[in-house]
């Protein structure tokens, strides 16, 4: 029986209503990640979040440095940042 | 692509996974901007400071800029086994340049802003904007210089704080050398 070619061809159709192996260890990962957090303490959890979003950290706290930068010297300031990289 | 993506919004994964081909267009990228990208672009729109495009120095630079890349590799490879890693040279090589994404994008963008410096210069519209960027590339990089000690080296803790201060003395004394005596605008690190 299972060497039957139209056995193995429609046992494919079988196998896609199921999760692919990408897809549990996703469904895995998700579970894990929300059974860590609600018990790691808190200097892990930003730690993780640093770590899981970095560009977005990184761009956030970059703005707020600029802000904050920018109303205290103004054009001093900007013009400093774009002698470091323009380099003149 | 997907690994592209990846290195970008989920280091961590990225690092374990260590796509080779990524990290190396990375590299290529890096070096490629100093030693292709700034002549020409300095070569057509500069005002002050015209250069002519010689292909002796294109090659040059870029083969200067994979050598300083490899170079700091097995620096950071010496290092972080005095502090106990155990993962291999070629580990480093082939791996670090996942962490390369900021430094893409810083070196793509500097050529521009040295060329067409009299647009940024005193406008704070633009000053505000590349501050923002040039400070996002800067923390960015520190992340995954971070991520990349803790997960690929792992070292932690201590080990960790040690490593990343003799390596961070490395990369200005990197940085230096090669923006002042090898001609490459970025480190490539």
């Amino acid at each position: 029986m299972k060497t039957d070619p139209f056995y193995k061809v429609f046992s494919t159709l079988e196998n896609t209503e199921g999760a692919t192996d990408e897809q549990k260890k996703r469904m895995l990962n998700r579970i894990l990640s929300k059974e860590n957090s609600a018990e790691r303490p808190l200097l892990q959890r930003i730690e993780d979040l640093i770590f899981n979003n970095p560009w977005q950290t990184a761009l956030s706290l970059s703005i707020a440095q600029t802000v904050v930068l920018t109303v205290c010297y103004g054009a001093n300031y900007t013009n400093f940042v774009l002698n470091l990289i323009g380099g003149r | 692509m997907n690994s592209f993506i990846k290195a970008i919004n989920n280091p961590k994964e990225a690092l374990l996974e260590g796509n080779k081909t990524i990290a190396w267009t990375l590299v290529l990228i890096t070096v490629l901007s100093s030693s292709l990208l700034a002549p020409v672009i300095s070569h057509y729109f500069s005002i002050a400071h015209r250069t002519e495009i010689s292909i002796s120095h294109i090659i040059l630079v870029t083969i200067y800029g994979i050598a300083s890349y490899v170079a700091f590799c097995v620096f950071m490879w010496a290092i972080c086994k005095l502090f106990g890693s155990k993962a291999t040279l070629d580990t480093y090589i082939q791996i670090w340049g996942l962490t390369l994404v900021p430094t893409a994008l810083c070196a793509l963008i500097v050529p521009f802003t040295e060329t067409f410096f009299y647009i940024f210069w005193n406008n704070s519209i633009w000053g505000i904007a590349m501050s923002i960027i040039f400070f996002t590339i800067l923390i960015w990089k520190f992340i995954l210089y971070v991520l990349f000690l803790n997960k690929v080296c792992e070292l932690s803790k201590w080990r960790l704080l040690g490593a990343m201060v003799i390596i961070g003395i490395g990369i200005v004394v990197f940085a230096c050398f090669e923006c002042r005596y090898l001609g490459i605008l970025v480190p490539i690190i």
